[in-house]
């Protein structure tokens, strides 16, 4: 039922729209800030949704970066020393930095599923 | 053509030409065709012959034993005999007679009113009224409802006859109430026709000016408060329907002692404008377009009636019919084409057809021709074919014809089954 | 189309001359013959999915202007494939070609609404393959798609790429200055407390994070009012999805306020609002009768509030609908009688 107009509108936007979104993909891919905004850590116990921002922003707790990332010049990502079957085993590096902190100022979660999440 | 409201939540409204146009009249066409049914099991066929001189009025019958027959419209000779089929396969034999400058009028017609004369003589008036009901022994029919409105969408033709023949259709009551046993006739009309339809004798009911509300089966169920079940006709139903027209002219007749010979068909042309022509039954419609200054061109669509319900014909030279109020031309630009595309199960025709029939479902049985399942399970028969589902389709599917189409063949089992038994 | 019985229509019966007929087609119009009526609404398939298109530009834009490119490449190859995959299947399987329609385009674009900005192009072409052929041509293409296509699409998807979908997880490097956190996520484990940061209002104007074209509830409401006024969606449906929605979200929360959120919530996360008006009124999966249409949203708006608040999806969305699709050939069984009709008692 589709006249020779409304089927040549379609082609042409077809192909438009295939171009477009071409490019976008190549041209423009979601870029990853230097600074995370906000950090998703999986393990076993489920993820653990961390505003990292939040949490360095003068605005929000502003924690000095070399308060977490103790080691090195440049802040290296938690994970890069602290493995599964590395001395100061990754959840309890977590575990000590995350929940420590909250037990110490009084704020933040501290029970398990305020934080770990089976989705 | 009305196009879909801006608004598309609200339903469609149509609404009937209201106000009747003017009256032209036409001279005698130089020759007229009538249509002659052909009895439906055959028999004989009529006696005229090419060359026998018909004189105004002449009832012309199929053969002596035949109910069907025409009326010779003008007064002339035979020149012309030829059998003629119909859309619906209906067989008709063709009798074109060439007319002579002054009319001859055929004196067999009596004015005593009684229901042979109106078997004898008025089944063929202007609207083919229809007297076999008060005939038949297994019937008993109390109510006649005069139509006085169109049925169709643009025609006028019946409202011209309520405004300015009130007073034969005076006459045409106290007729009709001599030769049936009727003791209830209604008029219908639209509101601005109240007037003149008081003036005749008959029950007035008024009729809102929303298609389908002046279609037989909708008058039943609004006006009289009577729904016809499937199976049944109108006349089961207890109810005959008549064209304010076909009244009017039984009134003429019985006044005059002629019967009449003329129909009032409103003619639109391809503008979309209007004008009421009175003409001689059997006029080749090429006659009544020609003096609306209406010029066909390849491709158009010549239609008899109105432009939901009428026939698109193939010939300019058919001739107009007691039947026929309206003539429509539409031009190739402005006609709904259908197409082959599926039922999306949009709703729309759900929510407009006025007898709450599951279109949706039952166009999906009649595409895989399931005519007898449609009809069981899917109301088929419920339908009094208004044509709104098809107008409203957003695939443009032909519902209308394909609901045609299976009442069509479903006819056809039914003969064959009957013939077997 | 034909009927068996074959119809004589003679050509040209009446001579213009007497005498013996002589078909003289020199004189003859060409008229065409056609069943009746002969006036059509105008109504036209593209005509209405190109509406819908439109209606759904503000929350499309909404999403543009918050995600920026990957947004725009997102919603732009999920059109554009849906009209390539229903291409490639019209010429498989030798039909006519149908894309001019818009229906694939509006499944295309409504899919990519659906998605995070952040959706790799091979979930955008495999969810258009869904979409498209699982869900809607090899059923037989328009009008024959029992399930609506972008919700099947997304439902697999969601079942089969599970971070993909994870709006959390998907939208973590972006910063858009309010709380990006994934609102049902939050409700569904961390209980009401957690979503305080929330305001309505935020949430109304398309400050939360989801899929691109799904958060924008004003633009929604407007683009769903326009099609209800215009005619192009059931009013009906959209309606009484939404009043499921509330009267259950209504009823948990009156049962423990800590752990379900209240109604107006729901209404304005997830998918909730997009389904109510592009989603579930999806023509051919919905029923066309009215008490079968305002029994089919209620009880899809139940089944969503339900899976969110006690099912293991965060969104109960697309099986949601899915499921009352599944539905609506049964529902739709309750209708009028129609007038005239002979009920013969069994």
């Amino acid at each position: 039922m589709t006249s020779k107009n409304e089927q040549a509108l379609a082609f042409a936007l077809a192909a438009i729209l295939l171009v477009v979104g071409v490019v976008c993909y190549a041209a423009f891919p979601p870029k990853t800030p230097e600074e995370p905004v906000r950090v998703m850590f999986k393990s076993t116990a489920g993820s653990i949704f961390f505003d990292h921002k939040t949490h360095t922003a003068d605005t929000g707790y502003a924690i000095a970066c070399d308060d977490c990332h103790h080691e090195g010049d440049e802040p290296v990502a938690c994970s890069e020393c602290h493995e599964a079957d590395s001395d100061v085993k990754r959840s309890d590096a977590f575990h000590g930095q995350c929940k420590g902190c909250h037990e110490d100022s009084g704020a933040g979660p501290v029970k398990c599923a305020a934080c770990h999440v089976m989705k | 053509m009305i196009k879909r409201s801006f608004l598309g939540l609200v339903k469609p409204k149509l609404q009937y030409n209201l106000v009747p146009d003017s009256l032209q009249e036409l001279s005698v066409p130089s020759k007229v065709t009538l249509l002659l049914k052909e009895p439906q099991n055959g028999g004989g066929t009529t006696t005229l012959k090419v060359g026998d001189p018909v004189k105004t009025g002449q009832r012309i019958s199929g053969s002596p034993e035949s109910a069907e027959y025409v009326i010779a419209s003008v007064t002339g000779t035979v020149s012309g005999m030829a059998p003629y089929v119909d859309g619906f396969g209906q067989k008709y034999t063709a009798i074109t007679i060439e007319a002579s400058a002054q009319d001859d009028w055929d004196d067999e017609f009596n004015k005593e009113p009684s229901l042979d004369t109106a078997l004898k003589f008025f089944e063929y008036a202007p609207g083919n009224p229809s007297f076999k009901p008060f005939a038949d022994p297994e019937k008993t029919v109390r109510n006649i409802v005069i139509n006085g409105m169109d049925q169709d969408l643009l025609l006028t033709a019946n409202q011209y006859v309520v405004q300015n023949e009130a007073a034969d259709i005076k006459s045409g009551v106290e007729a009709l109430k001599k030769m049936t046993a009727a003791d209830r006739i209604l008029i219908t009309v639209p509101e601005n026709l109240v007037q003149q339809a008081t003036t005749t004798g008959a029950e007035v009911k008024t009729v809102s000016a929303t298609y389908p509300n002046s279609l037989p089966h909708m008058i039943m169920k609004d006006l009289l408060g009577r729904v016809v079940l499937v199976g049944d006709s109108l006349e089961d139903a207890g109810v005959v329907f008549m064209s304010a027209e076909a009244v009017a002219a039984l009134g003429a007749a019985f006044k005059t002692g002629q019967l009449r010979v003329t129909k009032v068909v409103t003619v639109v042309g391809k503008d979309g404008s209007a004008t009421n022509v009175r003409v001689r039954l059997g006029t080749p419609l090429r006659d009544v377009l020609q003096a609306c200054n209406i010029s066909v061109n390849d491709r158009d669509r010549l239609i008899l009636g109105g432009p939901m319900r009428g026939v698109a014909t193939y010939s300019d030279e058919l001739p107009v019919e007691p039947c026929t109020d309206g003539i429509v031309v539409q031009d190739e630009a402005n006609s709904a084409q259908v197409t082959d595309y599926p039922c999306i199960n949009c709703g729309e025709c759900v929510r407009t057809c006025p007898v709450k029939i599951p279109v949706n479902m039952l166009v999906r049985f009649l595409e895989a021709r399931l005519y007898e399942e449609a009809a069981a399970m899917y109301d088929l028969n419920c339908c009094i074919e208004c044509g709104l589902c098809s107008y409203v389709c957003i695939s443009r599917i032909p519902i209308f014809q394909y609901i045609k189409l299976a009442k069509y063949e479903l006819s056809l089992i039914e003969t064959a089954e009957a013939a077997n038994e | 189309m034909s009927s068996e019985k074959k119809l004589i229509v003679p050509h040209a019966l009446f001579p213009s001359k007497p005498g013996p007929k002589a078909v003289d087609m020199k004189d003859e119009k060409k008229l065409v013959v056609a069943h009746a009526p002969f006036w059509h609404d105008g109504s036209k398939i593209s005509t209405k999915n190109y509406h819908i298109m439109l209606a759904a530009l503000p929350a499309v834009l909404m999403g543009i202007s918050q995600y920026g490119a990957p947004a725009v490449g997102v919603i732009a190859l999920a059109t554009a494939c849906a009209m390539i995959w229903e291409l490639i299947m019209n010429l498989a399987m030798r039909r006519q070609i149908s894309i001019g329609d818009g229906s694939a385009a509006v499944t295309g674009l409504l899919l990519g609404m659906l998605m995070p900005a952040t959706a790799p192009w091979w979930v955008v072409v495999l969810g258009t393959f869904l979409a498209i052929i699982v869900g809607k041509q090899i059923f037989g293409g328009i009008g024959f798609n029992p399930l609506n296509p972008p919700l099947l699409a997304l439902a697999m998807l969601v079942m089969s790429f599970k971070g993909v979908f994870d709006f959390d997880e998907a939208l973590l490097n972006y910063d858009l200055g309010f709380a990006m956190s994934y609102p049902l996520g939050q409700v569904k484990y961390f209980g009401t407390a957690a979503i305080d940061k929330f305001s309505l209002g935020d949430l109304f104007m398309g400050k939360q994070a989801g899929g691109i074209g799904s958060t924008f509830g004003l633009g929604l409401i407007v683009g769903g009012l326009y099609l209800i006024l215009r005619g192009y969606i059931r009013w009906e449906i959209s309606l009484s999805f939404l009043a499921g929605v509330f009267v259950t979200a209504l009823l948990f929360n009156l049962s423990d306020p800590t752990k379900y959120a209240s109604p107006v919530f729901h209404l304005l996360t997830g998918y909730t609002l997009i389904a109510a008006f592009f989603l579930v009124p999806e023509d051919s999966s919905s029923p066309v009768n009215f008490i079968p249409m305002l029994i089919f949203g209620a009880l899809a708006g139940l089944m969503t509030v339900l899976i969110r608040n006690i099912g293991a999806y965060v969104d109960g969305i697309p099986f949601s609908i899915l499921l009352m699709n599944l539905a609506n050939p049964l529902l739709d069984k309750i209708r009028p009688k129609a007038i005239g009709k002979v009920v013969e008692n069994a």
